[in-house]
Parts: C-alpha cells; sequence; structure tokens
C-alpha cells in the first residue's frame, strides 16, 4: 500500500463523491462467480530493509574469472553510462508518441540508428529490437516480405544455436523450410557451397561473423541475387572489422554498455538498405522541423506498425528496447570511433596472448581461421582441465558438446578487456591445473 | 588504449580491418557527453515529473527500491551460461516470480521467457496453433478479436498464419455472446478478449463467452494488458482463460523506458503447457528469445510484489479502480462519454461535445501545458475522437484533482480562445512536430556533410 496514493480519509472522500458507499460498489459489474474469493498468497508486505536482506541472503558465490562469452559478454560499463541512463527522465518516460514531450528519447534513438547503420555500412537502421535473436527472426520475415516465392532460407551451422532456435520457432507455422549450412572442421568457417541457382532460390542466406565459434566469416563472392542476412552477437567487432555485405544487417548490442543480466534485458539492431524501408519491422524516427520550423524530431513511417496497421503490420513489436538502445548510444558517444576501435584491438590482442599462452601449455585451438576475442579450445588431452579450474571458480569457457555432438571437451574462450589485468594469473591457474588434471 | 602489459599490447593482429570512416561518431570528452544526455533528458517528460494519465499503458509510480535490486552486480552481471552453481539466487527468484504470476492470474504453469506484451501474445498464439495441428484441426485458422482490441492482438495473430475476424461490441461497450456465437465455426480456433476492456469496462459476458468458445473446441486468449484492475478480484485461469500474458512493466512497476524493455510473461492451462517455449516437452513451439527473459525486469516485479504482499495488490487494483471513477465522476459532465457502463480503472472519453472545432488532438496537446502528459488519445479505436484515462493508483486525490481542473481549464480556453487550443502546445521544448514531413522525406540518420 505504501505506493499509492490514497488515505483512509481521500478514500471516504472520494467515494462519497462518486456516490458509493465503498469499494465493493464499484465492482459490482463482476459477477459473484467470476470473483476470487479467497486472499491473494503472496509473500510479504516487506519492508525495503527486509527485502534487501531476503535478497542477500539468497546470494551464493561469485566465479573468480569467467571467460564466457558466446552471444553476451563480459564487457566494462563506464561509470557516466549508468549514471546517465539511471535518470528518470530516461527510465520512466513512455514510449515517444508524443514528441513534443520526447525529444530527447527521439533524439537518441535517431542518434542511435546513425551509429547502428554506420557500423553496419547499411544505410539505415531502426530503433532497435528486443535482442539479437528476435531481430534475426524478423529479418527473415521481412525477407520473406521481399520475397514471396522463395520457399527456403539457408543457416549456418556457425550462427548462434539459440538464435537458429528462436528462428525455428518464429517460422514454424510459415511454409518456408530452414536448411543448415555445414561449418568446415579445420576452419571453424561456413562452407557455402550453394549453386548460385539455389543461392538465388533462397528467401536468404544467414552468416554470423564473428561466428558462434568465434571465427570471423569470409563468405567470398555470392551470387548478386542472392539475399545475405549478415549477424553479429559480438558489436564491438564491428569497430575493427569490415561489416558482412548483407541485405539486411542484425545483431546483439549487448556489448555497448549494457550489463549481461542474464541475457535480458538487451537490445537487438536491425539495419538494411533504404529500398526497403517500407517492410522494416519496428519503430524508426525521423527528422522534422516543429510549427516553428525548428529542428524536431518524431516516431515515422507508423503506418507500418501493428497500432495503425493491425493485422497487415509488419511486426507485432511494440515495447522494445528504449532504454537498452540508451545505453549503447550513450556508449558509443563516450567511447567515440577511436576509443572503440583501440578497445576492439584490446580485446583481440588480449585474446590471442591468451590462445598462445594455453597452446604453450600443450592445449590446442580447434580452428585456424582468425577471430576476434573468443575462440575454441580443445582440451579433449585434458579431460579435468575443466572440471579442475571450474572447483577454483575459475570458468574457462561454455563446453560446446550442449549444441554439437562430436565437440567434447571443447570449449568456446572468450578474453575481453575485463580480463586483460589477470591474464597472466589466469594462464599460471590453467598451468597448475593442467599438471594437476 | 595501451594497458600495463606490453607483452599483450605487443601481440599482432592477424586481421582484415575496415577502412571505412564512420565519420558520424562523436570523439567527446566525458564531460560534453554527461552535458548531451542530460541536457538531452531535460526534454523529456517522465512519471516522476507528473501525471501520466495513458489509457492501457497503466503509467503508475516505479518504485525506486527496483531500480536498487536490479543494479545490484550479483544480478546485473551475470551470464546465463555460468554453472549453476554461481545462479542458485537468479533460479529462486524466477521461482518465485513465476509462482506468484500463477497466484494472482489463476493458471496453473508460467513461462517467463516473452520479452514484452506483444511477445508473449506471439508465444501464446503459436501455441495454440500447435495445439489445433496436433489434433489434426488444421481448418481452425481464425482468430475472433472484439473492436476494443490493441493492434498487437491482431498483429501477432498473423505472425502464427491466423486470420482475423473483428467483432463488434455491444451498445454497452461490451462484447455479447449472441455476437460472438454465430462466429463459432469449424473455422474459429480462438478468441482474444481484454478484459477489462481498453474501455475500462468488466466483460460481463466473458464467462459465458468462454463457455461458448469451449464448447465448440476453440480457446480463450486474455490479454493482459489491463491487469493492474483485477489482482485479487479475479483470477482469468479460473474463469474461462486458457493462456493470458502479464506486462511486468504496466502491472507490475517495472519502468517504460520510453519504449521498453518490457517483459511478457504467459500464464496457461494444462490444455496448453506441453506447447510452451519453455516445456522441455517435444510438442513446445520452441524458445520465442535467446536466454531466459528479462531477468532484470522479474527482479524489479518480485522486489514489488514483495513490498505489496497479497493485501497489497489487491489494494492497487481497488485503489486504481476507486481513482478512475472519481475522475469519470468529475468529467461526465463536462466531456461527452460515449459509454456509460460501469468503469473499471480507465474511462474513455471522446470530442463529441468539444466546441469551436476543437479535437481531441487539440485537447491532449493544450493539457501538456498544464503539466499533464496528455491521455492516450484516438484508441480504442471503435471510439471516434477517444481520449481514454488510466489514472492509476499511485496518483493522490490531490494530483487528480490537479488533472481535473486541468481539463476544466482546456474546456474553458475551447470555448473563449480556440486557437490557444488548437496551437498548443506553448511550453514544450519543441511546438507541434510535423509528422507528414517527416514520413514524406525521410531523414532517419546522420549523413555526412562533406559526402554530399
Amino acid at each position: 500500500m505504501r505506493y499509492s496514493g490514497s488515505t483512509r480519509q481521500s478514500r471516504a472522500d472520494m467515494l462519497a463523491a462518486i456516490g458509493v458507499e465503498g469499494i465493493e460498489d464499484l465492482l459490482r459489474s463482476i459477477p459473484a462467480e467470476a470473483r476470487m474469493k479467497r486472499p491473494l498468497e503472496v509473500e510479504g508486505p516487506l519492508p525495503e530493509s527486509d527485502l534487501l536482506a531476503r535478497l542477500d541472503a539468497m546470494k551464493g558465490r561469485r566465479p573468480r574469472v569467467a571467460l564466457v562469452g558466446a552471444g553476451l559478454y563480459q564487457h566494462y560499463v563506464p561509470a557516466p553510462v549508468d549514471a546517465l541512463c539511471a535518470r528518470s527522465e530516461w527510465v520512466t518516460s513512455y514510449t515517444p508518441y508524443q514528441p513534443e514531450l520526447a525529444q530527447g528519447t527521439l533524439v537518441m534513438y535517431w542518434e542511435f540508428q546513425s551509429y547502428i547503420a554506420q557500423l553496419t555500412g547499411q544505410e539505415i537502421a531502426n530503433g532497435g529490437m528486443y535482442d539479437g535473436s528476435t531481430a534475426l527472426a524478423e529479418a527473415v520475415l521481412m525477407a520473406m516480405r521481399l520475397r514471396p516465392a522463395q520457399k527456403r532460407v539457408y543457416v549456418s551451422e556457425a550462427v548462434h544455436p539459440e538464435y537458429r532456435a528462436v528462428l525455428a520457432t518464429y517460422l514454424r507455422f510459415h511454409d518456408v523450410a530452414i536448411e543448415t549450412l555445414p561449418v568446415d572442421r579445420a576452419t571453424g568457417r561456413t562452407k557455402i557451397a550453394l549453386s548460385p541457382d539455389a543461392q538465388r532460390d533462397a528467401v536468404a542466406i544467414v552468416i554470423q561473423s564473428p561466428n558462434f565459434l568465434g571465427a570471423i566469416e569470409q563468405p567470398g563472392s555470392l551470387d548478386p541475387n542472392a539475399f545475405l542476412i549478415g549477424v553479429c552477437t559480438e558489436a564491438l567487432s564491428l569497430a575493427l572489422l569490415p561489416p558482412l555485405r548483407a541485405n539486411i544487417s542484425v545483431g546483439e548490442c549487448q556489448s555497448f554498455g549494457i550489463p549481461m543480466q542474464l541475457g535480458g534485458p538487451t537490445a537487438g539492431f536491425f539495419a538494411t538498405r533504404k529500398e526497403y524501408v517500407r517492410q522494416m519491422p519496428g519503430r524508426l524516427v525521423g527528422k522534422s522541423v516543429d510549427a516553428d520550423g525548428r529542428e524536431a524530431f518524431c516516431i515515422t513511417l507508423a503506418t507500418r506498425e501493428q497500432f495503425i496497421r493491425r493485422e497487415k503490420a509488419t511486426s507485432n513489436i511494440c515495447t522494445s528496447s528504449g532504454l537498452m538502445c540508451l545505453r549503447a548510444t550513450v556508449y558509443l558517444s563516450l567511447l567515440g570511433r577511436k576509443g572503440l576501435e583501440e578497445l576492439a584491438e584490446k580485446n583481440a590482442r588480449a585474446a590471442r596472448f591468451f590462445a598462445q599462452g594455453l597452446e604453450k601449455l600443450g592445449l590446442e585451438l580447434e580452428h585456424r581461421a582468425p577471430f576476434f576475442n573468443e575462440f575454441v579450445v580443445d582440451a579433449s588431452s585434458k579431460p579435468r582441465l575443466y572440471d579442475t579450474l571450474l572447483d577454483r571458480d575459475v570458468i574457462l569457457g561454455v563446453p560446446l558438446s550442449r549444441w554439437y555432438p562430436g565437440m567434447e571437451h571443447r570449449y568456446l574462450v572468450n578474453v575481453t578487456e575485463v580480463h586483460y589485468a589477470s591474464l597472466r594469473s589466469v594462464l599460471e591457474e590453467v598451468k597448475s591445473a593442467v599438471h594437476g588434471s | 588504449v595501451v594497458g600495463a602489459d606490453p607483452a599483450i599490447d605487443g601481440v599482432k593482429l592477424d586481421l582484415e580491418r575496415r577502412t571505412d570512416g564512420c565519420n558520424g561518431f562523436s570523439q567527446v570528452t566525458e564531460i560534453d557527453c554527461v552535458r548531451h544526455y542530460t541536457r538531452l533528458s531535460t526534454t523529456n517528460f517522465d512519471i516522476n515529473r507528473g501525471m501520466y494519465p495513458l489509457g492501457s499503458c497503466t503509467m503508475k509510480h516505479n518504485p525506486l527500491v527496483n531500480e536498487k535490486v536490479a543494479a545490484d552486480p550479483h544480478f546485473a552481471h551475470c551470464h546465463p551460461y555460468w554453472p549453476e552453481k554461481y545462479l542458485a539466487a537468479h533460479s529462486q527468484v524466477m521461482k518465485e516470480l513465476a509462482r506468484d504470476l500463477a497466484e494472482v492470474s489463476g493458471f496453473e504453469h508460467i513461462c517467463l521467457q516473452p520479452a514484452a506484451g506483444a511477445h508473449g501474445e506471439l508465444a501464446a498464439v503459436l501455441m495454440m496453433r500447435a495445439y489445433f495441428d496436433q489434433r489434426g484441426e488444421t481448418s481452425r485458422r481464425t482468430i475472433l478479436i472484439p473492436d476494443t482490441a490493441h493492434g498487437t492482438n491482431p498483429a501477432s495473430a498473423a505472425m502464427a498464419g491466423f486470420e482475423c475476424k473483428q467483432i463488434a461490441s455491444g451498445p454497452e461497450g461490451m462484447l455479447r455472446l449472441a455476437d460472438v456465437v454465430p462466429h463459432l465455426d469449424a473455422s474459429c480456433a480462438a478468441i482474444m478478449v481484454t478484459n477489462p476492456n481498453t474501455l475500462g469496462i468488466y466483460e460481463k459476458d466473458f464467462i459465458a463467452i468462454a463457455a461458448a468458445v469451449h464448447e465448440k473446441g476453440g480457446l480463450v486468449y486474455m490479454d493482459g494488458a489491463n491487469f493492474n484492475a483485477i489482482m485479487g478480484v479475479f483470477q482469468p485461469g479460473k474463469i474461462g482463460a486458457d493462456v493470458m500474458h502479464f506486462n511486468l512493466h504496466k502491472t507490475f512497476t517495472t519502468p517504460h523506458g520510453g519504449g521498453g524493455p518490457g517483459s511478457g510473461p504467459i500464464g496457461y492451462n494444462a490444455k496448453l503447457a506441453p506447447f510452451a517455449p519453455t516445456s522441455g516437452k517435444p510438442e513446445s513451439v520452441g524458445p520465442v528469445k535467446a536466454w531466459l527473459g528479462q531477468w532484470g525486469m522479474f527482479i524489479r516485479a518480485w522486489t514489488y510484489i514483495r513490498a505489496l504482499g497479497g493485501t497489497g495488490l489487491k489494494a492497487v487494483s481497488e485503489e486504481a479502480i476507486l481513482n478512475a471513477n472519481y475522475v469519470r465522476k468529475r468529467l461526465e459532465g463536462s466531456l461527452n462519454l460515449p459509454y456509460r457502463t460501469e468503469t473499471m480503472h480507465e474511462v474513455v472519453f471522446n470530442d463529441k461535445d468539444l466546441p469551436n472545432g476543437i479535437t481531441t488532438g487539440d485537447f491532449a496537446k493544450r493539457l501538456i501545458d498544464y503539466g499533464f502528459h496528455p491521455p492516450t488519445v484516438y484508441f480504442p479505436i471503435m471510439v471516434k475522437g477517444a481520449l481514454m484515462i488510466e489514472p492509476t493508483e499511485t496518483e493522490t486525490r490531490r494530483e487528480l484533482d490537479r488533472f481535473i481542473d486541468a481539463v476544466h481549464a482546456v474546456l474553458e480556453e475551447a470555448r473563449n480562445n480556440p486557437d490557444l487550443v488548437k496551437s498548443a502546445p506553448h511550453t514544450t521544448p519543441v511546438r507541434r512536430v510535423n509528422e507528414t514531413l517527416a514520413a514524406r522525406k525521410l531523414d532517419l540518420r546522420w549523413h555526412d556533410p562533406k559526402a554530399t
């Protein structure tokens, strides 16, 4: 009750003003048979201090070192990002349907669209999706609207397995088949052995780079009429690497100042060519002028959206990921082009340093292709290594056998700037575990 | 940034690098960045500044303790692929939240995964589709949707391959059993009902309609956008709904964030359980999102529920209804009320009696000058010139009176000084924005002025 506005007196006064005796009189439109006849059984009310104590008591241990990425990356979140994004003007504002009261949010979306379009090398980007996985699914749905005669989508086996699962869910009741493109065991790259005809006849070809196994893809020369959807789950890599030349670029912004939060909320990005703009899902913010001719921003092309077009909308998406887009925008603004590139280089160097360190300890890298900040290590010669390190609260990456049968004791290892200072001591720990296992 | 370790900094990079400039990136100092986003933020309206009587959006106070717990590093910086031993508290919170949502809704099962309300709808319509396909009832491809429904309902239904059939509400602003029954043929898969509906009216025939739909083998979806009106009052899962979504960012005080993130868990009964995204069964439609869902919202909702307890949650709904009825009573002599049926948590007026050609849009824009966010306008679509007010329980009577006084003041201006209203707002960082120009001359991103 502590958040609501009424006192016993105001309640009585308001009931009198309405002309009823009690709250029950206001519920009389609900038939007795529908009413709940017992009190709700949930915990509380708890005072704030008890609530915090209850959560504290639940907390368990934390890993000392977690070299875990696989689509969600442990990057440092600069203090200004947390501080600025905690301002209530961002946190407690609504979707900017009333532009006169939401220029801040609208300008932010426009900046976000500008940053994403540049990073992906695309002409336009929208104001964000729920996350990378749903952005991919929506990209394929958009490709299907653009290419209604095509009935097959080719998806690399090295696209994030959870993204592929979400795509399968979205396509479950559509007349389009998903075919998997295999990965080359030696390089870790996708093998695209499709004839030009097969490429042209596909709704889309979906490639992720760096892919789920860390390898940087080089799809080479696709047929000019093939429709490529490029996925990127580690957006920081775009500061260093050329983006895939795709018809639609989608991915995850989490690396840009968004805490991992167990995978949600994050923000997806969605960028494409201007000619496709009317088939895009999600919100778009455009620059315009106000009644006095001054620069002003507003939501635009809303005629694609569900609240106007209903069942003919390009997507059902409504509330999306505004506050997470804000985090990404502030982060990109703060680091700037140069800061972002230097950070990306630091990640790439730290990951190579660690990979080389593992090789010196007798472990092997699974793939040959260049990587960004993530790679697969083959620890099959030391089958107890992973668990030994885990007992010491060091997580040596993500076991890949969960998704790829035959990849037992292969671990996807991610190294970022947050690990930089401790890499030598982690290698020492791996060394002692190698000798002990 | 060169670190402290030359051995790492000296590692050679075997990479093909991008050569394009990304010239639209700023290169600024920290204070430049801080000032830019601080100044931008001050051009926003937000709940902490004033009342947001946005119908069906439930813009109520977001308790600050929610933000405190969500920002705790233990809960903010955690990865779903960490081994279970590190995620005990997180699992416990999710288990308890699911149990709480099951209790308030009366459903046996909860799936927390969907990322927002519309995403929960999508998960639910996919489950319904899988349910009929498994039963071989492949002709059931139509979903009935009342004219009061949110646009997300038909949009979600279409994404699972359903056709939508709109049903007109009756003269009391409610769906009537007699209007539904003729549509319950072999092609009907389900009905999607928001209850209370977007006119703020309890759907009196809900139980009878649900029974009739079930009788013919169909399913009942309840849109939970207006759940703030019914906690402890009725449980949708006990009166005929098979599946519904929650909006944690409405009812359970996780913030709207200028357009998200939301969180849209769904509740459902045994009929649909095998098909749920996270059921782990072969019948599952599969995940609708990577990872577990909007964890950062779960912990806020968990906190909110415990801050109030069961009696507190019921009081939320009662006071939301009290406030809406108070606003209705004080305004119904002044604004036209198209439906006079009992009001629950929100009330819909329209611009029928506004003088001098003043429209709902004008009226809404002038309220801004009095320090209020406008109500929801031109929705629901079946009310011409709708003005939809949801005060929520967290506004005091004093604040409601201030809002009511503002409405009366604008009415007075509409009579005596209509141009002032038609040209509003006058006090905002920008005046009315030319939305037609924005759509006609698309300008969606920064362009390098040097590149022509």
